[in-house]
């Protein structure tokens, strides 16, 4: 499986970010992290 | 000539309902659904296809793919986050579902941090400038100079309106300073079709394609896939 996704082009996080506890923390910083830059460009879909 | 380049890391993580418990001893009793909120045969599918086939190996248990595209990923994940938090039905999203969804949207149609359960990251790729074959750039600052003087008859493409593709692309040209017109299709799958026959200018693509195949695609493509395979 690692051979296939390598072939993609995809990259397999290190094992320490393919946890519950890290995705609880990286959704909230992901989201805070692109606020800023989606706000500037004014992009909406409403 | 390579005129394709890696612009930002995208991330592709599996999410189950809000409120799923750890499973019973015996789970899973049957199989399993996996939401892809994009069509069949994009990049999130591929990946998708592959980890559903070795989690039915490993589990014993059928883990079913099923597309359910619409508003750039939002459908599909909000038909997750309503689902039964029973360990039966799972959702394949990414950086559109639960991160671009929540500011695109006044209203979005589920919160991306409460409705879900975390379950992993699966697997991080890179976002690619794709322009079409007979582009008059060759490098980035070529590309950012171009699109300031022809903005108005350039055009862009993505996997639909809100779409990461999109995103992309509009905080691309924000950077540049530049307002190009949109033209959204139905998955990255048809808008790469129309650069190879050169109806528009860019797309904000992400690596999802074996080397080998690359070969019936713009040269640019089969470079970013050597480039990548050999980070």
């Amino acid at each position: 499986m690692r051979e296939r996704f390598k072939a993609i082009g995809v990259t397999i996080p290190a094992a320490e970010r393919r946890t519950p506890e890290y995705l609880t923390k990286f959704v909230p910083a992901e989201i805070a992290r692109w606020a800023g830059p989606i706000k500037a460009s004014g992009v909406s879909e409403d | 000539m390579n005129r394709t380049m890696i612009a930002a890391a995208l991330a592709c993580a599996l999410v189950a309902p809000a409120g799923a418990q750890t499973p019973a001893p015996n789970w899973p009793t049957r199989p399993i659904t996996m939401v892809v909120p994009f069509g069949a045969g994009g990049p999130i599918d591929l990946v998708g296809r592959l980890l559903a086939q070795r989690l039915s190996e490993m589990l014993g248990q059928q883990v079913i793919i099923e597309n359910v595209g619409g508003a750039g990923g939002m459908t599909g994940a909000a038909r997750v986050a309503k689902g039964a938090p029973d360990g039966s039905v799972f959702l394949f999203g990414n950086q559109g579902t639960h991160t671009f969804s929540q500011m695109l949207y006044k209203k979005p149609l589920y919160n991306a941090v409460t409705d879900f359960a975390p379950v992993t990251l699966v697997v991080t790729n890179a976002k690619l400038l794709v322009t079409r074959k007979d582009f008059p750039a060759q490098t980035l600052g070529e590309f950012i100079a171009y699109a300031k003087a022809n903005q108005a008859k350039m055009q862009y493409g993505s996997a639909g309106a809100g779409s990461a593709t999109h995103v992309t692309c509009v905080l691309l040209n924000n950077a540049i300073g530049v307002d190009i017109t949109h033209v959204p299709y139905r998955g990255t799958g048809p808008a790469m079709q129309d650069i190879i026959a050169g109806r528009i200018d860019y797309l904000c693509d992400v690596i999802r394609r074996r080397c080998r195949r690359c070969g019936r695609i713009p040269s640019r493509c089969w470079h970013c896939c050597r480039r990548s395979a050999a980070r």
